[in-house]
């Protein structure tokens, strides 16, 4: 088990030092001059050219890019993600006081997601081709093909706009909080309902359970013994990577609600030219990945003894 | 019935899966109800920047308000609402700010609480003044300044209103002015693009402040009005201390702030007591967050949003003094050739493009400086499909096989640069090149994300662009930056010795109806000349909830909107 939990480790830190060298090509890659980029949007317009030089040279965006990533890379790893180009603000900061927001929006998300879907994927996969199977089938079909934008837009406009029941903004109130996570989890039940559903069936078609069948099992202990414990892991991965795209910020559900999570943060940014925001954002969305997928690994691990032999 | 435990994994061996599952569970719901608990502590959301608190310091007696309630003038307010405090106590030094407006906006959101790094903001949402300032109808008038005078060529004496204080409760001196203009200088390079660096700033006793400029200026007042030189002394933590009617209370960064009534405020206590903003970037998101009665207004909306409003939302649409215009490269074919300068300017239906680009809510435009700019206009501008078309027959232009137009194997086919910056310059390029095909133009449109960076060295042929054109409600700053050599805003190297001669002429005169005068001329230069096409004045949108918003008028140019007047009902 050491030796699978070192691996693993190992992997994750180069995964992570690839992330941010693709993370920092981003300022190689970013159209136009940062400088400017953040004069104009400061309402300056049309912007001197001195202007420009002088910001420059106070960003220090004259140096080779290299130069720059080493420079960047040995605060980073010090947990200093250097500084905002407009507000100089450390990144860090900016990042870890949106975080609790964005936490909790996903959390919750991925709660939601995981009461309904489960119970209602295996539901469906025990009534196969029944009632309850069309339903879940249709609220898989519906999560996946609705964009996320849409619903969101919908939602607002029929529970804000014309019930007036919630607020149309999202906030961190527990009226603010029941749409973002509502439309979030939304898209999340649609895949985890299917994969439910999938896999019960599956495992149902093991020889396993025909044996328990066949000893006579009530189908409740059949599923909480033999099902349950088998189809955890597959939905255990799914949920995690669900959850990390959640705290990498749901850039769309957090841009429509005005939510103040990280990924508002990152796409104010990116509309601003504030690149060192983006990047720190970038590098820490690898970052929540990483870490939630190695937490799952581990807990696949200390729950399928065929994961810690492979 | 469960897996055996290999005895060789003994760092995980006495977990059970049960245990396990049971302890995810908890961490889950441990972790949930952390986050919850931060909601109930304020700093789940990013921690207000402290607005370091200022000592309200007394209310005193003070002449009457300077400006008067501005009379809406695109949308009738609702009389009929509770008239406010301050009808029934008449300018009485005792009225009070009350109620509270709760705005959302996508744009124009501050980025500091310190107004001399970003002024323009601060004027807008009423928490900086300048020494002078433009009325609804463009017309400068003096605002922290009581008056001025040109004392001789180079030197202008400001006499400042009486009473004014900071919001930290200390009177605004001559010398902090001086200071404030020296801060305005070092913080802002941009600064000196409106008033030289080497201007001498003084006081002389505690109201009057004298500028001394290098060389004759005929718009320096004018050029106060800019929000570069925004009034303010250093504060703590940062954040500046200003003048205007609302401070700020509070400050977290691309969300939200807020701003209280400066109780002490010259003109005395604003109508409102407290305004909230949010930002939020999607339009969409802040028109059913004012159906929803989530804010009570939003300004600066996209013109295409406009028609989903419903019929409880009253708006106000006004066309801005910001004006789209296409920038021609003279340094290269075909746009050297002034007759395709001037047929491409005749053979554009500007009602058109406002129809296209903007739902009609802006205004076409007959010359650089739009009607709502309180300047003098010379229409210098038309649309005229078969005099375009007689032009370029006559400088040998001719229609090819290919519907092109071609002289001596060189074809009217070039790329017209657009940038997302302003989403509706994209439509408006795609309708001109419609317009324009029939003209035998082969236009290419393309969106660049740093315009500026791909046009300034003139690696160009034509592209959009968009300015405000009367920042300082004077035309010499436009033509200065546009259509002078080396003018910021001149990228297609247009050079005209005679425009040059009258601008200079500009610059030394300060007689307002001279100055008129003058800004005409340099307009016929323009209409012989053709160096840019000016197309469109973009609009301004407010909405509010029906008679919730009251004594509000859009101010055309979009450096100001909040003011003392403004209230709820």
């Amino acid at each position: 088990m050491l030796a699978y939990l070192a691996g693993r480790l190992g992997w994750a830190a180069v995964v992570m030092l690839v992330v941010s060298v693709l993370a920092f090509g981003l300022y190689a890659l970013a159209p136009g001059d940062p400088a400017r980029l953040l004069l104009s949007a400061s309402g300056m317009n049309p912007v001197p050219e001195e202007a420009v030089v002088a910001k420059r040279a106070e960003m220090g965006l004259d140096d080779p890019l290299v130069v720059r990533y080493l420079s960047w890379l040995r605060g980073a790893v010090q947990g200093d993600l250097g500084r905002s180009f407009r507000s100089y603000q450390p990144v860090t900061g900016l990042y870890l006081e949106r975080l609790p927001a964005t936490i909790l929006l996903a959390t919750l998300a991925t709660l939601l997601s995981c009461i309904v879907a489960v119970p209602l994927g295996t539901l469906a996969a025990y009534q196969r081709g029944g009632p309850l199977d069309t339903l879940a089938q249709l609220i898989a079909a519906l999560g996946v093909a609705l964009p996320s934008f849409w619903v969101a837009l919908i939602a607002m406009f029929v529970f804000a706009a014309t019930l007036q029941w919630l607020p149309a903004f999202g906030s961190l109130t527990p009226q603010g909080i029941v749409m973002p996570a509502g439309v979030l989890a939304l898209a999340n039940l649609a895949v985890l309902t299917r994969l439910t559903r999938a896999t019960v069936l599956d495992v149902l078609g093991q020889e396993y359970v025909t044996v328990a069948r066949a000893k006579g099992l009530r189908t409740t202990a059949i599923a909480r013994r033999h099902v349950l414990p088998n189809v955890i892991v597959p939905i255990l991965t799914v949920l995690g990577l669900e959850l990390a795209h959640a705290l990498t910020g749901a850039i769309v559900i957090e841009y429509i609600f005005a939510w103040p999570g990280v990924g508002k943060l990152a796409v104010d940014a990116a509309l601003l030219g504030d690149v060192p925001i983006v990047i720190g954002c970038a590098t820490l969305a690898g970052l929540a990945f990483v870490i939630v997928n190695l937490t799952v690994d581990i807990g696949a691990a200390a729950l399928d003894p065929r994961v810690r032999r492979a | 019935m469960s897996a055996p435990h290999a005895s060789t994994h003994r760092l995980l061996a006495p977990i059970s899966r049960r245990s396990f599952l049971s302890g995810l569970a908890v961490t889950a719901a441990t972790t949930l109800l952390a986050a919850c608990g931060q909601q109930a502590a304020p700093p789940a959301a990013p921690p207000a920047t402290a607005v370091p608190a200022v000592p309200a310091a007394k209310v005193e007696s003070k002449p009457a308000e300077a400006t008067k309630p501005a009379a809406p003038t695109s949308a009738p307010v609702a009389p009929a609402a509770a008239a406010p405090a301050s009808t029934t106590a008449p300018a009485a030094k005792t009225t009070s700010s009350r109620g509270e407006l709760r705005i959302a906006v996508g744009i124009h959101f501050p980025g500091s609480t310190d107004g001399n790094k970003d002024g323009f903001t601060h004027v807008f949402w009423g928490m900086g003044e300048t020494l002078t300032r433009l009325t609804r109808e463009q017309k400068l008038e003096p605002w922290v300044a009581e008056s001025f005078t040109k004392a001789d060529p180079n030197t202008w004496r400001f006499t400042l209103r009486k009473g004014v204080k900071f919001w930290d409760g200390s009177p605004l001196t001559a010398q902090a002015i001086a200071d404030s203009i020296k801060l305005n200088f070092e913080t802002q390079p941009a600064a000196g693009r409106f008033i030289s660096k080497d201007t001498q700033v003084t006081a002389e006793g505690d109201s009057v402040v004298v500028f001394k400029t290098s060389r004759p200026h005929g718009d320096l007042p004018n050029s106060l009005a800019s929000q570069y030189f925004v009034i303010s002394k250093p504060g703590a933590e940062g954040a500046s201390v200003e003048t205007g009617p609302f401070r700020l209370t509070k400050f977290v960064k691309d969300q939200e702030f807020a701003l209280e009534a400066f109780a002490d405020h010259w003109a005395g206590p604003p109508a409102l007591a407290k305004i909230s903003l949010r930002n939020a970037a999607d339009a969409n998101s802040r028109v059913l967050a004012l159906q929803s009665g989530d804010v009570d207004m939003l300004w600066g909306l996209p013109p295409e949003v406009v028609k989903t409003l419903g019929p409880d939302i009253e708006k106000q649409v006004l066309p801005s003094t910001r004006v789209h215009s296409v920038i021609l490269n003279l340094t290269r074919p075909p746009f050297a050739d002034r007759a395709v300068r001037e047929a491409m300017s005749l053979g554009l239906d500007r009602a058109q493009l406002n129809t296209v680009g903007l739902d009609g809510l802006g205004a076409p435009a007959t010359s650089l400086f739009p009607k709502g700019a309180g300047l003098e206009i010379a229409d210098i501008q038309a649309t005229d499909i078969e005099k375009a078309k007689r032009l370029l027959d006559e400088a040998g232009w001719k229609m090819g096989a290919d519907n092109v137009r071609a002289k001596d194997g060189q074809r009217i086919a070039f790329t017209l640069y657009s940038y997302p910056g302003r989403a509706e310059l994209t439509p408006i390029a795609v309708a001109m090149q419609g317009q324009l095909k029939l003209l035998g133009f082969e236009i290419k449109v393309q969106s660049v994300q740093d315009i500026t960076a791909q046009i300034k060295d003139g690696n160009f042929e034509a592209t959009m662009y968009s300015v405000n054109s009367a920042v300082t409600g004077d035309p010499q700053y436009l033509f200065a930056a546009s259509v002078l050599k080396g003018g910021a805003a001149n990228f297609g190297g247009y050079e005209n010795p005679q425009m040059e001669a009258v601008i200079e002429e500009l610059r030394g005169e300060s007689d307002p109806a001279k100055r008129q005068a003058i800004s005409l001329k340099a307009q016929e230069i323009l209409r012989a000349d053709v160096p840019n096409l000016y197309l469109l004045s973009a609009p301004i949108v407010a909405a509010y909830k029906k008679g919730k918003v009251q004594n509000f008028a859009i101010h055309p140019n979009d450096i100001y909107f909040i003011d003392r007047a403004i209230s709820v009902g």
